[in-house]
């Protein structure tokens, strides 16, 4: 039983599910982030953690840093890397969320829309499970890779 | 022979005289023995062997003494020679017999030295009984010669019969003493003719053994240089020309060929020198070929081995050779090699000796070493020039190879250096790479900035408030009095989220994306000299320089803003609306 429930929790078609679904959410996510950067720059301010400065400077780069993960993500491309990225990303909410919450500020979390529900512990709860699924994806995902297509053939190369 | 003197008066016939006369008669006696003696002298003088000498002086001696007979006995190493004058012929023969033993009665120490050269000269009556004398012996003369040549002579007694005198006795002494001189002269003279003699003969011997050492001389000289021309090529033509020559010029021939002939058909080195044209053709042809072989063949047990040379001396197998020969030699090679050196038309009649023969082999002995030499000079060459050719094909081939190496070498670096780079492009896709996640950041900066450039949406990407100027502050206590003497508007300019979760007491919540829409509800009617008092600042933004520059557009002039916000309000104690 034990051992079935770790083939399924470690088989690669669960990491493509995860990677295709983190993918696609980055890219979602990012969309709107993109097309409304004064918004997304308040949203960021709202969590009084990044400098005046640099929110701007943030909410013009985050989205596309978030938008090219999801993209390399999906197709397969330097997936670990990717993965590793969106995971110091989601990380990086998660603590901002916590903190927020910490401080009982009334703010949404700004992902998808900027007019959301107010940040709550289900939200951080929600940030951790995505976490988990990049770390699932970086352990496990190994079909279906863009990479492999090309980086395949110079592996026999490298034989 | 000096002329014969008229003997004196013998002693005995003359009368006697008176005194005067008798010391003339003396004196003639002297002049008379001077004469003898002078004359004896004059004849034993004269050159001539010692029996010579002996038979002269018996009538020397015994003419002037009156003697009855006389003999002489030599004794030297070539035997015993006896004279006799008065005496019969067995006397002769019996002294010739056992002469040697009376010479050694008078000289018993044989072989030795004469210690006196005078002779020794015995006179008396007594003599006659020695029977080692004849009988009537009355004077005996013994001369030593040499150490190993004695005379003994003997005289039998006077005609008159009486004894000798005293000066006859002395005349006999001084005969006996010139004839000993003239024995030891003739002797010596003997041995000067012996010895030159021997000289001659020995010089004889000398020159017969000079004219053959020449001839041997001649021979090595034939040899030597014979070697030396021969050593001076490694050419097989041209030693065969050269030795050619030599044996001509040595033997005196007008004619001479070699033919040699190798283990293949066609091989073979001819050289001809004489007067037939065709001569060299035949001797390279397969007639000539096979003409000298078969003599080979002939020879049965008698073939020449390696380097062996053998003279042939049958006439009909010398008529049987390519080219005609008078002496010929057939020799091999280094076994494979055979071939016929032959000499034709002598040009003296005399054939070869055997030293000429043994010259002629020697000849060709030095001539197969020196044809085996340059044969295996040859060979060597071929060797070499072989060995130079594969070397130099070796060469090629290492410098290909070389080549080969270094682009092999180059490739394989190549090679190395693409699966390193395929190694660790592969290994960083299979794993998270710092490289890539700076990549992907740096993407989304450019991309980012790109955009946000590109987008009428687009907003600035550091707030335009840091550049302008600060707004006046005021301090919470300061504030709070103004509020108390109701003077001053207190506008919160926060999200409405944070205004609703708690703001300053009669607060306006004006935040700036709501602005236009709140103050034309709620601060239209205040007037443009109002006193303003702005807060709601974060460390994400300034929105109370944000209203407040709104505000100063709209026509306000009096705006401060509250210094520490929110926060030192609470923190002076003052009443906060939740």
């Amino acid at each position: 039983m034990t051992g079935t429930l770790k083939k399924v929790l470690t088989h690669p078609v669960l990491a493509l599910l995860f990677r295709l679904y983190i993918g696609g959410l980055f890219v979602y996510a990012a969309m709107y982030k993109i097309n409304y950067a004064a918004e997304f720059s308040a949203t960021i301010a709202s969590y009084r953690l990044v400098p005046y400065w640099a929110v701007n400077a943030l909410s013009i780069f985050m989205p596309w840093t978030e938008i090219i993960c999801g993209a390399l993500l999906i197709l397969g491309i330097r997936v670990k890397s990717a993965a590793s990225v969106i995971t110091a990303m989601l990380a990086a909410f998660t603590v901002a969320i916590a903190i927020n919450l910490f401080r009982n500020a009334p703010i949404s979390c700004g992902c998808f829309h900027t007019i959301e529900d107010p940040i709550s512990w289900w939200t951080v709860l929600r940030d951790l499970s995505w976490i988990a699924m990049t770390l699932h994806v970086y352990h496990f995902d190994a079909i279906f890779q863009t990479d492999q297509l090309f980086l395949g053939k110079l592996k026999r190369i490298e034989s | 022979m000096s002329e014969p003197k008229t003997p004196p008066a013998a002693p005995g016939l003359v009368p006697e005289t008176p005194a005067e006369n008798r010391q003339a008669l003396e004196r003639d006696r002297q002049l008379f023995h001077l004469k003898t003696l002078y004359e004896a002298s004059q004849e034993l003088s004269s050159p001539a062997s010692p029996i010579d000498l002996l038979q002269w002086f018996l009538p020397m001696a015994m003419g002037p003494l009156g003697l009855t007979f006389g003999f002489a006995v030599l004794l030297r190493p070539g035997g015993v020679h006896v004279a006799c004058l008065g005496q019969e012929e067995e006397v002769r023969k019996h002294y010739e017999r056992s002469g040697a033993g009376l010479v050694r009665k008078f000289f018993p120490e044989a072989g030795k030295s004469p210690a006196d050269c005078r002779p020794t000269v015995l006179v008396g009556q007594h003599l006659s009984n020695d029977p080692n004398l004849p009988t009537g012996t009355t004077v005996a003369v013994a001369i030593s010669i040499a150490e190993d040549s004695h005379v003994v002579l003997g005289f039998g007694p006077k005609i008159s019969k009486t004894p000798l005198e005293e000066d006859e006795t002395e005349l006999l002494h001084s005969l006996a003493a010139a004839l000993a001189v003239a024995l030891r002269k003739a002797s010596a003279d003997e041995q000067v003719h012996a010895l030159n003699a021997d000289l001659r003969e020995k010089n004889e011997r000398m020159e017969q053994a000079q004219n053959t050492l020449s001839r041997h001389a001649f021979q090595l000289q034939t040899l030597y240089e014979t070697t030396l021309e021969l050593s001076g090529s490694n050419n097989p033509l041209t030693i065969l020309d050269t030795f050619v020559l030599t044996l001509m010029g040595t033997f005196s021939y007008a004619s001479g060929w070699i033919s040699l002939h190798g283990p293949e058909t066609l091989a073979a080195d001819v050289v001809y020198r004489g007067p037939d044209p065709d001569a060299q053709a035949l001797l390279a042809s397969t007639l000539g070929r096979e003409a000298v072989l078969a003599r080979f063949v002939e020879l049965k047990d008698r073939m020449p081995q390696d380097q062996q040379a053998v003279l042939l001396q049958e006439p009909a197998a010398l008529a049987a050779l390519p080219v005609s020969a008078e002496v010929a030699v057939l020799f091999s090679v280094d076994g494979d090699w055979r071939g016929a050196i032959g000499l034709g038309t002598p040009l003296a009649d005399t054939p070869l000796t055997e030293e000429m023969t043994q010259l002629l082999l020697s000849l060709t002995g030095t001539f197969l070493v020196t044809m085996a030499n340059a044969k295996h000079f040859n060979l060597i060459q071929d060797l070499n020039s072989d060995l130079a050719q594969r070397n130099a094909q070796l060469q090629a081939t290492l410098d290909d190879l070389t080549s080969a190496k270094q682009e092999i070498g180059l490739l394989t670096e190549a090679k190395e250096r693409i699966i390193g780079l395929v190694h660790g492009e592969v290994a960083r896709v299979w794993r998270a790479s710092w490289l890539d996640a700076g990549l992907i950041v740096l993407a989304g900066i450019v991309l980012g900035s790109l955009f946000n450039l590109s987008s009428p949406s687009g907003i600035a990407l550091v707030p335009p408030g840091m550049f302008e100027p600060a707004t006046a502050t005021v301090e919470a206590p300061a504030a709070f009095q103004e509020t108390r003497q109701g003077e001053v508007v207190i506008i919160d300019a926060r999200p409405v989220e944070f205004f609703n979760q708690a703001h300053i007491p009669n607060a306006v919540n004006l935040p700036k994306d709501l602005f236009n829409f709140v103050y034309a509800m709620k601060l239209s009617s205040v007037a443009p000299e109002a006193r303003l008092i702005v807060y709601g600042r974060t460390i994400s933004r300034h929105y109370d320089e944000d209203v407040a520059r709104e505000l100063r557009q709209l026509g306000h002039e009096n705006i401060v803003v509250l210094a520490g916000g929110l926060s030192a309000w609470e923190e002076a104690g003052y009443e906060v609306e939740q």
